[in-house]
């Protein structure tokens, strides 16, 4: 059902707009799953899909807690339906629909739930492996990663997390701040983690792309997680590739109208030759489903 | 819903006169992405689910759907699991649903249309026994004679009033009244009213009306064709005022039901649709943004006929 939730906090972090989503109804979303939002008052006809960023009922301490769900999103302004949401204020109303599609851990990529992780051999990360967890995120990319945050928290990987979020300069790279609590929580968990930085102008962090810090840095047995536009993300596979990882999940972007497998205008072209509903099977995809392994790496 | 809203569409009865438009619902994808469990209320009469065909189709290149202002044009080029499929693992789930069900079909000749409507009645003699007569109350057809996004058959049907009419008499053969048989109408014609007249003298039980418009996006960056398909199919709000035009000029000439639609997206559109002589109408594009939205319209739509004394019947072709 469509739900309808109020602006709690509207604020721009860089160029992005950052909001805060009191939300009665929802459900809890895992990272990585997105909902289809909209100004209440839009003049657009669909509404568009977004990252849950965060979601303060997630927080599995406290199961079935659904009232004043406090749901966050980040909004690249690339046109008019993310321009409207990036000019909502406080109190205005959003329709929501989600949380929808595949996220990190039904995907495979995180371990379930924490107390259930040793019985868990199955999911990537987290079974107590040596790799670390590397996030790897794109500009609004960075969006998923605060939820992302609070899961690997909860799971208590110990094997350590690497964010290595890219830029196009200083400017977009404030939106960091979105990840110093969450980083902040694994610091308090003795849970080892490291990021990196990089701008394509140089501005802050190292001058450069995501993946060159990446291609310096990866080993073979990491678990790495993409956030981020489709080019960075087959940059990111060809790495992992040539790096011989093989634990790698991307979460895709397309276009979508419905969000929940109605329309068929998501599809993308996956490993198998077939043409996908991305807004069922993903967003979130194993690397090898969504791009294939027979990849030429140089 | 109150038995103000109660209606039928041929030998179908239905709790309220608001169903979904072929291609912009479908139900098992849509309760599964929300989590839904197996008993939630369906939000609709009776259920379109997408258009079916012979053989499984990919549909057209990407990318497929473009935001226009008051609404949107896709050339998605009907992808489907083809009828075997849809016989063997869509079609009985479909049948447990609450409500009635019209199955859309289409080809690329008129051979085409008649086997899948072959392959859907013997699965439904497997499903609900052979006499067809106990079928009309919860099983209909839509015949698609109206997607632009497809090279043969289909558009090129529906804009030729004799092959209309040869294709209904065809699938009325193997699809027998009092089954319902609808014929979904494309508005890309000089004179709509002449095709349903040839589909109701050809023996259909309802004709649908508007499929969507043909339409051009053009890549703001490249000034060539934006669509995988090149050209699509306009939908939403901005073909509302045509689509009525079509409804009252069909609603003039025919005896049969008109299933209405063309940007339906709230109740003062599915008055005007009915007072232009729509029996039933149904909800495209408007629902994906809120799937729920036919179930809500009907509910708002009974507020309406309070609050204006009128009886389904007496709101149906009021303009008249
Ligand atoms: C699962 C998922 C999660 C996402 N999460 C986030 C997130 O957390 N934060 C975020 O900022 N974004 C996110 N996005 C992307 C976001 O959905 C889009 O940026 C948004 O839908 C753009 O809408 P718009 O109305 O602002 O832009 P639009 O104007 O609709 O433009 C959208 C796209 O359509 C193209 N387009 C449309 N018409 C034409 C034309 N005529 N010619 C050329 N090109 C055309 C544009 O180039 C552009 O790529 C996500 C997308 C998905 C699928
Ligand atoms: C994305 C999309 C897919 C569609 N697919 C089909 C289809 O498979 N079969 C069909 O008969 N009509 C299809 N249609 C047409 C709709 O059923 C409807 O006739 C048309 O969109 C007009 O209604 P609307 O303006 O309310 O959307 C589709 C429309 C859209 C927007
Ligand atoms: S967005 Fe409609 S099917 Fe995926």
């Amino acid at each position: 059902m469509r739900l309808v939730g109020r602006v709690a906090e509207a604020a721009f972090v860089g160029p992005y707009a950052h909001l805060a989503v009191e939300i009665p109804g929802w459900k809890g979303a895992q990272s990585g799953q997105f909902a289809m939002i909209q100004a209440a008052e839009s003049r657009c006809f669909l509404a568009r899909p977004f990252s849950v960023s965060d979601d303060e009922t997630h927080i599995e301490t406290t199961p079935g807690t659904h009232h004043a769900a406090r749901v966050s999103f980040l909004v690249d302004e690339v046109g008019r339906g993310s321009g409207e949401l990036a000019a909502l204020r406080v109190d205005d109303r959003v329709h929501v629909l989600g949380p929808l599609g595949r996220g990190f851990a039904a995907a495979g990529a995180v371990a379930p739930a924490a107390r259930r992780t040793a019985a868990c051999p199955a999911a990537g990360v987290g079974r107590g492996g040596a790799g670390r967890l590397v996030i790897v995120a794109g500009g609004a990319g960075i969006a998923p990663l605060p939820l992302l945050l609070r899961e690997i928290e909860s799971r208590l990987i110990r094997s350590g997390v690497l964010v290595l979020a890219g830029f196009r300069s200083s400017r977009e790279a404030q939106a960091l701040c979105i990840l110093d609590d969450g980083l902040e929580r694994l610091r308090r968990c003795r849970i080892p983690s490291e990021v990196g930085i990089t701008t394509e102008d140089g501005s802050f962090g190292f001058a450069g792309m995501v993946t060159d810090l990446l291609d310096r840095d990866l080993q073979p047995d990491d678990t790495v997680l993409v956030c981020g536009p489709s080019a960075m993300c087959e940059a990111v596979w060809k790495v992992c590739r040539r790096h011989g990882v093989r634990r790698a999940w991307f979460s895709l972007e397309t276009l979508m109208a419905c969000g929940v497998g109605s329309c068929h205008g998501c599809v993308t072209r996956v490993a198998d030759g077939t043409l996908t509903r991305v807004c069922r099977r993903g967003p979130v995809m194993a690397g090898e489903e969504a791009f294939g392994a027979e990849e030429e790496t140089t | 819903m109150s038995s103000r809203l109660h209606t039928h569409l041929g030998p179908m009865f239905l709790e309220y006169p608001v169903i979904n438009a072929s291609g912009t619902l479908d139900l098992l994808e849509t309760a599964d992405a929300l989590g839904l469990d197996g008993d939630y209320r369906v939000p609709v009469a009776a259920y379109v689910p997408k258009t079916v065909t012979m053989l499984p189709r990919e549909g057209n290149p990407t990318p497929r759907v473009a935001e226009v202002a008051a609404g949107m044009v896709n050339s998605i080029g009907l992808p489907n699991e083809g009828v075997k499929a849809f016989v063997a693992d869509t079609l009985p789930r479909l049948l447990n649903l609450t409500c009635p069900l019209i199955v859309n079909v289409a080809g690329f000749s008129r051979d085409e249309y008649v086997s899948v409507v072959e392959r859907v009645s013997r699965a439904l003699a497997d499903e609900l026994g052979s006499d067809k007569g106990t079928w009309a109350p919860r099983v209909g057809i839509e015949l698609n004679v109206s997607c632009p996004n497809v090279d043969s058959g289909c558009m090129s049907i529906g804009t030729d009033a004799e092959e209309i009419a040869r294709l209904t008499q065809a699938v009325r053969d193997v699809w027998p009244t009092p089954l319902l048989l609808a014929v979904k109408l494309t508005p890309n014609v000089t004179d709509i009213a002449s095709m349903a007249l040839a589909a109701e003298e050809a023996g259909a039980s309802a004709v649908s009306l508007v499929n969507t418009f043909k339409g051009l996006i053009v890549d703001r960056d490249t000034l060539k064709p934006y669509l995988g398909g090149i050209t699509g199919g306009l939908s939403g709000p901005a073909i509302k005022p045509l689509a009525l035009r079509c409804v009252f000029e069909v609603a003039a000439v025919v005896d049969i039901p008109i299933i209405g639609m063309g940007g339906i997206a709230c109740t003062q559109d599915v008055v005007e649709f009915m007072a232009c002589g729509a029996s039933v109408v149904a909800v495209g594009a408007a629902g994906f943004v809120d799937p729920w939205l036919p179930a809500r319209l009907a509910e708002e739509l009974e507020e309406v006929l309070c609050e204006r004394s009128l009886t389904l019947s007496e709101l149906i072709g009021k303009i008249h």
